[in-house]
């Protein structure tokens, strides 16, 4: 069984090539940064554009690199939400195009699902384990701040989240004020290496009676105010103050993650999302952390289709899948 | 030959799916304010209906634009996708052209796009005469010369002027569809047929700011 998946929900044309042990025989994505960076964000309209003009080239590149044709394709999955409508609408008819064309089931997916199957390709310890359930997922990128309890396949419970905005937002504003283009996360991640995370404590914010809430907009509005503080310090230690706010965007989520972990009693915790590849955040897990931590695999971290086609199949296997009427619906809830 | 016509660049989304000789079957769709994205749905159910299957259409038309920026970018990407995949030729149409080959005079086809912008062009027996362009209702009034519209509305916004509200009937859209075709003006690689949109984004986003 070969499933192609395709993810367009923000501003990466994706397509993967599967097989049936989940094993990626193509993972492309052209990326669209330079031609946001010049507005310091993405401009949907941009994104749709692009997405239009690549998407059937980026497919096209897919089943070469997989070594596969048309015809060897069985199913179809496709991101239908959340993100971006105009972005996602694009996938979805290219999904469906597919699915009317060569006959194939077509499978809608949650980008957020596929977050969380990109813990199940074949390359990833997880799927050795017989069963990994009760699971908690830390789901943390961009758009995104979640804690989800898994007790078995598809089945999602949303047990936190974020109030406002998500760490991915923070870390990407506050490397704009530090004077870093979009996207800021990687660029907060790069200065802080070389820098002391203890140099300034920024806060921490917890909720009363909400021990699994995040809320980023604050920590964002500290740093921001810290910097227009602090002008002269910036110069000679910017290392020191990205180190800084990296380490409270991170002892944040460890914090909420492993309270969760314990309370729910859970088997084992996975780390999903573009966040999830910061180095900080994983370190601080393994060391943290009593029970197993799984990550994606490298480059499985950020937005890709092979999550997508993976988390496809298992709605395939699971026999739920879309009809031609399927539509982008930008704010899908997984839970 | 068969062709599937599709136009999502202007209201009504039309589908129509013909020969040279017969229509075999039509639909169009007006949704009030819905995405209309269920242009596939709607051809594979009657596609199922007339017993057909993707493999009795031979070449694909859809209207490129200008036109709604999302609504003409879902069926380029349809259009494009679906003659990649059946490996068959794809003719893309201009939507100001396709207006005004409905007329055997010189006309100025008009489709309105949002607050005070007007897709224009001008055509003379269907002959192109100017270039598309996006202008502004000043502009627009200054215009002589017969205007065609499928906007039923503009007709109140331009109360002096000759206004004809007219929509490509199915046969006319099939027509021009198989005229392209036949005169071989076929999509070289359909992979990158891009929607005309006329409109940068960077005018766009400055508007908004
Ligand atoms: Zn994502």
């Amino acid at each position: 069984m070969i499933i192609l998946g395709i993810e367009t929900s923000c501003d990466d044309t994706a397509v993967a090539v599967l097989n049936e042990k989940g094993k990626i025989l193509s993972n492309v994505l052209s990326s669209q940064d330079e031609f946001h960076r010049d507005f310091g964000g993405i401009v949907p309209e941009i994104a749709s554009r692009k997405h239009a003009e690549l998407i059937g080239y980026v497919i096209k590149e897919a089943l070469n690199l997989s070594s596969k044709t048309l015809k060897n394709i069985d199913i179809v999955s496709v991101t239908y939400g959340p993100g971006l409508v105009g972005s996602l609408l694009v996938g979805v008819e290219a999904a469906k195009a597919i699915s009317f064309s060569l006959n194939v089931p077509l499978i809608g997916v949650n980008h957020l699902e596929g977050h969380i199957y990109s813990l199940f390709l074949e390359s990833s310890p997880l799927c050795q384990i017989n069963n990994p359930f009760p699971l908690l997922i830390l789901i943390v990128s961009g758009g995104h701040t979640e804690l989800v309890l898994m007790k078995k396949h598809l089945s999602y419970q949303l047990i936190g989240k974020t109030r406002d905005d998500a760490v991915g937002e923070a870390l990407d504003k506050f490397a704009r004020a530090l004077g870093y283009s979009y996207p800021g996360g990687p660029a907060i991640e790069k200065l802080g290496r070389k820098g002391d995370p203890h140099f300034y404590h920024f806060p921490r914010l917890n909720f009363k009676g909400s021990p699994y809430e995040f809320s980023y907009s604050g920590l964002k509005t500290a740093g921001i105010y810290y910097l227009n503080q602090h002008k002269n310090e910036i110069e000679n230690h910017i290392n020191d103050i990205a180190a800084s706010f990296e380490e409270a965007s991170t002892d944040i989520l460890v914090q909420r993650t492993l309270r969760a972990a314990k309370d729910f009693n859970v088997k084992a915790i996975g780390v999903v999302g573009g966040v999830s590849a910061n180095k900080r955040l994983r370190e601080k897990f393994a060391k943290k952390s009593s029970m197993d931590v799984y990550f994606p695999g490298p480059n499985l971290s950020t937005d890709n289709a092979a999550m997508i086609a993976m988390a496809g199949a298992m709605r395939y296997k699971a026999g739920q899948t879309s009809d031609l009427c399927l539509d982008a619906v930008s704010r899908l809830k997984l839970a | 030959m068969n062709g599937l016509c599709i136009n999502n660049a202007f209201s009504p989304t039309m589908i129509v799916f013909s020969s040279e000789e017969k229509l075999f079957f039509s639909v169009a769709e007006n949704p009030p304010s819905k995405q209309p994205n269920n242009i596939l749905y709607v051809v594979e159910n009657m596609m199922e209906l007339f017993s057909f299957s993707p493999k009795d259409i031979d070449f694909i038309s859809v209207v490129k634009g200008p036109g709604s920026f999302t609504g003409t970018r879902i069926g380029v990407v349809e259009g494009k996708m679906l003659a990649f995949l059946l490996n068959i030729p794809l003719v893309a149409l201009n939507s100001l052209e396709l207006i005004a080959s409905c007329f055997e005079k010189e006309v100025v086809p008009v489709i309105p796009v949002g607050r005070n912008a007007y897709f224009v062009s001008r055509f003379n027996f269907g002959k192109r005469i100017e270039q598309d362009l996006c202008i502004n209702l000043e502009e627009l009034l200054q215009i002589e010369a017969t205007i065609i519209t499928p906007v039923s509305s503009l007709k109140n916004v331009l109360k002096e002027k000759r206004v004809i509200v007219h929509i490509p009937t199915f046969n006319e859209f099939a027509k021009k569809s198989f005229e392209k075709f036949t005169e071989g003006s076929i999509v070289d690689d359909p992979l990158s047929l891009t929607p005309t949109y006329l409109r940068s984004v960077n005018l766009i986003f400055k508007g908004k700011k």
